[in-house]
């Protein structure tokens, strides 16, 4: 036995510990400790990991069998922190399980909440992909049957470069229906746990409230019923946030019900992050938040979420005049730019029609210089969105400044077609030049036609 | 961050206030040194508490009793500029001019009209020596101090356990028993972290958290050893 030293946790640095795969791990620092137990450095044959071992008297059969069923059902998807194998050891009064590293570039939401230095590079582009790619990763979840029940700030981590996320703590995730307790902060919380309804458990009706309250956090930063009737509260404990979050929870933006929107002077995050949505997204909210209260079923959707946010993704463009980001309505007019509030210079927009079927869903791009086509938008129901393979790509022409073109950055052939009835091919690594009135067919079934605004 | 619109998320301030016996039996086998120690090493865990709740500004104060009591840090200060000014032991044991002083500290104002529950962490190793009693009742009649979150830490075998039981005024908690320095270093760090979660990211299940705690407690499985024990 190597020599051990203490690491400020339950397990001593050196430890050597036994995976049900009969894998050596051997600990090495203390990462942290949460509400359920600590989380270690560990290294594993496999190189470089993390182990999370639980305090004892939460080590029991229930949570044993969770982890079992959930290692089981691993399928290898790099947006989660999925349990690999479970770690036990006869002699310890616990066990826990081993799972990847996090990568340095994640950082957690409270940081994009506090506006930290250290998520500065978010852009409303990355926060929209994070959106999507949460979205994504829960809906991969709930297909499968898996509710996660503890939807929060705390477990989805993202890059702000980029939008890529990663959905931690997945342990707490259940196979639907499997019994499990109500644990967990009461503002994710749908209303209904919060107000312990009989019969009500937690699972992928209750999934679907909490989802759209990260996602009103990343967006809005705020909590969606966090307006007037919050400000009248003095102290915000336990019997204040049932009140605000379970028995009568009211949208800071119910178009009906208007007694809780924001005031000015005390909760202007929202004021102006809210004046600042396409519209296409509001409506998402406004659904979840109203009739979603009392009416489950009518909660947005994953697959709704997804299209919103991806065809508001398609639809981004920068302030001529200060050069940031502004999300506009896809199909919809020009913004006054959230930063400089002049008004927003729209770009021509590629209104593309994808899918062989008779269900042939309508994307509208907005073609502003860089902008990008991905293989997702030449499908009907993309199963996920991959933002790394750009198909095509809004380049500057050579030399003649102020024309743009599409350069097709796919492996296969698109042909033009002008007005005129003529007929030409753009091959990989050429270009298309952009004209109102142009038709593009990109292949398998996609068609695309460049609309002046 | 000028790239995207809004500034940071509203946050609700999060008062909380050590109260740390000074008393003479504190300063003997260098307990009192050891509880210096202890606040130095849970500053990093509070930090990481109050960054995982952007919903809350944490902003910490510290009396001190012996004979009578004193504002050793007056001014609430936000956890990331805080830094801890060693205390020292001499005389009695005046928990009641503590909670006195405190309960001056939870009337509204000085308190704002909008907060978050207040965490008041007492940490003791002997019987109180004046009426505390009667402070007690004074810190339960301000409407902060009877919301208060509550963690007691009693120090060695001489612990008033009926009088920390009191202060917690929750049948559920009890107070956290340290015999050994690691065991108050953990316990610190446990009263500060989960009492700050407790009281800016309410749970439906209550106060729950701060019930039993010491068995979930790290570092007191960690091998503590026994020839440390005061
Ligand atoms: N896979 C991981 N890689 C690196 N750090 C991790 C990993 N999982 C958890 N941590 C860190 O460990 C600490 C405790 O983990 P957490 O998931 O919050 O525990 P709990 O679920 O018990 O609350 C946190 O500081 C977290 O950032
Ligand atoms: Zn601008």
């Amino acid at each position: 036995m190597s020599s051990t030293q203490g690491t400020g946790g339950m397990l001593d640095a050196g430890t050597r510990l036994t995976t049900e795969r009969d894998e050596q791990v051997t600990v090495k620092s203390l990462l942290g400790f949460g509400g359920q137990g600590e989380v270690y450095e560990v290294d594993t044959p496999g190189g470089p990991a993390a182990l999370k071992w639980y305090f004892p008297q939460l080590a029991d059969v229930h949570r044993w069998r969770i982890l079992e069923a959930l290692v089981d059902r691993a399928w290898g998807d790099d947006r989660f922190l999925w349990p690999r194998t479970i770690v036990a050891d006869p002699s310890r009064e616990s066990f826990g399980y081993v799972m990847d590293l996090r990568p340095e570039r994640f950082h957690d939401l409270p940081a994009l909440l506090r506006r930290d230095k250290a998520v500065a590079a978010a852009t409303p582009r990355s926060l929209i992909t994070t959106a999507l790619n949460t979205v994504e990763a829960y809906k991969t979840l709930h297909e499968q049957g898996i509710a996660y029940r503890d939807i929060s700030w705390g477990n989805v981590f993202f890059d702000p470069d980029n939008g890529d996320v990663l959905v931690c703590d997945n342990d707490n995730a259940v196979v639907e229906g499997e019994s499990a307790g109500i644990e967990g902060t009461m503002n994710f919380m749908a209303p209904e746990l919060v107000r312990r309804d009989q019969g009500v458990k937690p699972g992928i009706q209750t999934d679907l409230h909490s989802l759209a309250v990260l996602l009103f956090y990343l967006l809005m930063n705020h909590h969606p019923f966090d307006g007037a009737l919050e400000l009248r509260i003095h102290c915000l404990d336990e019997k204040a946030q049932r009140k605000l979050y379970g028995t009568e929870p009211v949208f800071v933006y119910d178009p009906v019900r208007t007694a809780n929107r924001p005031v000015p002077g005390e909760q202007d995050t929202v004021i102006a992050t809210w004046g600042v949505l396409p519209q296409v997204l509001r409506d998402l909210f406004i659904k979840t938040f109203t009739e979603g209260l009392t009416r489950p079923g009518e909660r947005a959707r994953e697959s709704e979420w997804r299209d919103a946010l991806s065809a508001v993704r398609d639809a981004i463009v920068p302030c001529a005049t200060c050069g940031k980001e502004n999300m506009t309505q896809p199909d919809g007019a020009a913004p006054a730019c959230w930063k400089c509030r002049r008004p927003v210079d729209l770009p021509m927009r590629l209104e593309l029609t994808a899918g062989k079927g008779k269900r042939r869903p309508q994307r509208h791009i907005r073609l502003n210089r860089g902008a990008e086509l991905y293989p997702h938008h030449l499908h009907e129901d993309p199963e996920r969105h991959d933002f790394g393979t750009p198909i095509g790509e809004v380049t500057p022409h050579p030399t003649t400044p102020g024309r743009f073109g599409l350069t097709n950055r796919s492996t296969w052939s698109w042909r033009v077609r002008r007005a005129d009835g003529s007929q030409l091919e753009v091959p990989p690594g050429r270009t298309a030049a952009l004209r109102p009135g142009l038709l593009l067919e990109l292949g398998d079934g996609a068609e695309a036609v460049v609309r002046e605004r | 961050m000028s790239d995207i619109p809004g500034g940071p998320m509203a946050s609700r301030p999060l008062h909380f206030i050590w109260l740390l016996d000074c008393s003479g039996s504190m300063g003997i086998n260098g307990k009192i040194t050891q509880l210096n120690y202890a606040i130095r090493e849970a500053i990093p865990e509070m930090r990481k508490a109050a960054d995982d709740n952007p919903g809350a500004e944490l902003l910490v104060r510290a009396v001190t009793f012996s004979s009578g009591a004193s504002w050793h840090l007056a001014a609430p200060t936000a956890i990331q500029d805080f830094t801890w000014e060693d205390v020292y032991a001499h005389s009695t044991t005046d928990l009641g001019a503590a909670l006195r002083l405190t309960s001056e500290a939870l009337k509204t104002p000085p308190m704002p009209g909008r907060a978050l529950r207040p965490v008041l962490a007492l940490v003791s190793d002997g019987l109180p020596t004046d009426d505390w009693r009667s402070g007690l009742r004074d810190i339960d009649a301000t409407p902060w101090g009877k919301r208060a979150v509550r963690v007691a830490i009693g120090i060695g075998e001489d612990a008033d356990r009926e009088m920390l039981k009191e202060f917690l005024a929750n049948p559920e908690q009890e107070p956290l028993r340290v015999k050994n320095p690691k065991q108050l270093v953990a316990a610190i760090r446990w009263a500060s972290t989960v009492a700050v979660a407790t009281a800016s990211t309410p749970a439906v299940e209550g106060d729950k958290q701060l019930a039993t705690p010491m068995d979930r407690t790290p570092t007191i499985t960690a091998g503590a050893s026994d020839d440390d024990v005061w």
